[in-house]
């Protein structure tokens, strides 16, 4: 009897540990820094377009990251976009891509 | 859910997790599902942070004390000023805030003790809490100007806290003869809103030119330099070269003293008779985050940038304008970011987790006119020795730039400004 409630315990434990690690995931998290523009959900809020269900963000921020802003930032709007890709980790463009990608496009 | 949960039956499983609060400690807030955290304050941070803790941690319980007051946003409310958008535009209904797990007091906080973790209300009932999260903006003081005081604002408005008082500057401004002078005169830091003067300058020379077109407004800034500023001059010498001037401290722009009675300002070798002085007192954080030491006597709160929790009460959270968060500046955006952190903070630690890596980030939008606008950015990191920017991230719109990217910017901001609102109060 002592095993099995031990076992219980345990087992509740891992189960509610699990169901708490995602909220938030990491890529819910960073994706509130995105839809502080983008819209609630990332639904887009215009002129600002829609990130949920993009499956391209992982190129698009690697490339904003890599870019030189003395070019891209003078050409146009991206120089915002630059800047934000600039203080992502690759785990944490990562985490949005695939945060976003797993959402339904608007 | 690990492979061995899935082995027991739904009855069992239920069974242990009703065991837990008393086997595990760290978990006990999250399992006994009655933690309760109580926000001061319902504007940007205060509502951001509400909606998203009952988000990630579905089980607390939330109570979100807004005071009576009715809430106009600050951001956009310089258009107000200028006639180019309706108070009531500006205004939030707050009435969608209300939720399963979020309680709506439309009562102020009076005090709290941060040791038996009680919060007295304005009609002396008391709330316990596991966690307090203060977001109560600002208070400013008129009286820390020679001269001025509580019953001189309306003198020299400043609508600092949107509201009627907008209205009142508008109507004030409107009645500026041609040929007459206005004076804004900007408080040394840290203040909130660092670009908002000088987006309210650059919107008033734009009104001027249209309707008074031989009016003069002079800034008096009791600061050497600004965000922005060579982006902002760049405009202010295209657009009002004869217009506008600013006076920053070494040029004798420090305000010294006011004369209520006969509406004059006075700098160290100036005595101004404006036609409208629009007057942004100093600040401090509200009162409410003052109490219990809990600014230091500084008049803001120092905290952790990776949980927002005071460093002199760490059970007590201090989020928003409130908050000692330089290099980032006291914006809607930046509440709404500190908000975030703190929110996932608390979900994490009633879990038994660490909290989440504290990315932080700011923009912000000014108007150089309705149509037309400018961005400052940046992004930071929360450690234990305070907020960093993080390298490569802080910046600004470009200086030489086509009339078409700042007009698309204007598009942005009003996008972001919808953003934020749908954000906070579930607009
Ligand atoms: C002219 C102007 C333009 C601006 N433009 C921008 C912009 O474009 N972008 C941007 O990001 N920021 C902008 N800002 C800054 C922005 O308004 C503030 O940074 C933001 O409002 C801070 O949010 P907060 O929640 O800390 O404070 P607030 O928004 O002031 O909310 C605090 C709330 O708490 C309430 N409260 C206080 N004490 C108590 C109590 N004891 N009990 C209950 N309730 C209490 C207050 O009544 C208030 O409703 C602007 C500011 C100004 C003045
Ligand atoms: C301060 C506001 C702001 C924030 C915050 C923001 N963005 Fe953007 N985003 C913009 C602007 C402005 C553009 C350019 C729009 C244009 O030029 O039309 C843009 C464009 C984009 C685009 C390109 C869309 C397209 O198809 O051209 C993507 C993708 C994007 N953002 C993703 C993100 C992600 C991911 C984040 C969070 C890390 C984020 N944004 C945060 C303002 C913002």
């Amino acid at each position: 009897m002592r095993t099995l409630s031990t076992l219980l315990l345990l087992a509740a434990a891992s189960a509610a540990a699990a169901a708490q690690a995602e909220s938030p995931s990491r890529g819910e998290f960073l994706a509130g820094a995105c839809n502080a523009c983008h819209g609630a959900e990332g639904r887009g809020s215009p002129p600002l377009p829609p990130l949920q269900g993009r499956d391209d963000l992982r190129q698009q921020l690697q490339a904003w990251k890599g870019s030189d802003e003395a070019t891209d930032g003078v050409r146009g709007t991206a120089h915002l976009m630059i800047r934000f890709a600039r203080g992502l980790s690759d785990a944490d463009i990562d985490a949005l891509a695939t945060f976003y990608a797993r959402q339904e496009a608007p | 859910m690990t492979g061995r949960s899935t082995t027991l039956g739904r009855r069992q499983f239920l069974a242990g997790s009703l065991l837990l609060p008393m086997a595990f400690g760290s978990v006990r807030a999250s399992a006994k599902a009655a933690a309760h955290v109580v926000i001061v304050g319902g504007g940007f941070a205060g509502a951001t942070a509400a909606r998203h803790l009952a988000r990630w941690s579905p089980e607390t319980r939330i109570s979100l004390v807004l005071g009576r007051d009715r809430y106009w946003t600050c951001p956009f409310s310089n258009l107000a000023v200028i006639g180019e958008r309706s108070l009531s535009s500006l205004e939030v209904r707050r009435d969608r805030l209300a939720t399963d797990n979020i309680t709506v007091v439309p009562l102020a906080a009076r005090d709290f003790d941060p040791l038996r973790r009680t919060l007295r209300l304005e009609d002396d009932r008391q709330l316990t809490f596991d966690r307090l999260v203060l977001a109560p903006g600002i208070d400013v003081m008129p009286e820390a100007i020679e001269g001025h005081g509580p019953d001189a604002v309306d003198t020299f408005p400043h609508a600092w806290q949107a509201g009627p008082a907008t209205d009142h500057l508008a109507r004030r401004l409107r009645a500026v003869p041609d040929g007459g002078l206005v004076i804004l005169s900007v408080p040394e830091g840290p203040y909130r809103c660092p670009p908002g003067p000088y987006e309210r300058a650059s919107l008033m020379a734009w009104w001027l030119a249209r309707h008074r077109p031989r009016t003069k407004l002079i800034i008096l800034d009791a600061n050497t330099s600004f965000t922005k500023d060579n982006l902002f001059r760049a405009h202010w010498q295209d657009a009002h070269p004869q217009r506008l001037s600013w006076r920053g401290r070494d040029d004798d722009g420090q305000l010294r003293r006011v004369d209520a009675a006969r509406g004059s300002v006075h700098t160290d070798f100036e005595d101004y008779r404006p036609d409208l002085a629009c007057i942004i007192p100093p600040q401090r954080a509200g009162a409410i985050a003052r109490v219990a030491g809990l600014d230091g006597g500084r008049g803001w709160c120092s905290v952790d940038p990776r949980t927002f929790a005071s460093t002199v009460h760490p059970n007590v959270h201090v989020i928003g304008d409130a908050a000692i968060a330089n290099p980032m500046p006291k914006s809607a955006f930046a509440a709404a970011s500190q908000a975030r952190i703190c929110a996932a903070a608390i979900a994490a630690e009633f879990s038994g987790r660490r909290p989440p890596e504290a990315l932080l980030t700011n923009t912000c939008y000014s108007l150089l006119t309705p149509e037309t606008a400018i961005a400052v950015t940046g992004s930071y990191r929360g450690t234990s020795e305070g907020v960093e920017t993080l390298p490569g991230t802080a910046g600004t719109s470009p200086l030489e730039a086509p009339a078409s990217l700042r007009e698309a910017e204007a598009g942005h901001a009003r996008g972001w400004y919808a953003s934020a609102r749908a954000e906070a109060f579930g607009e």
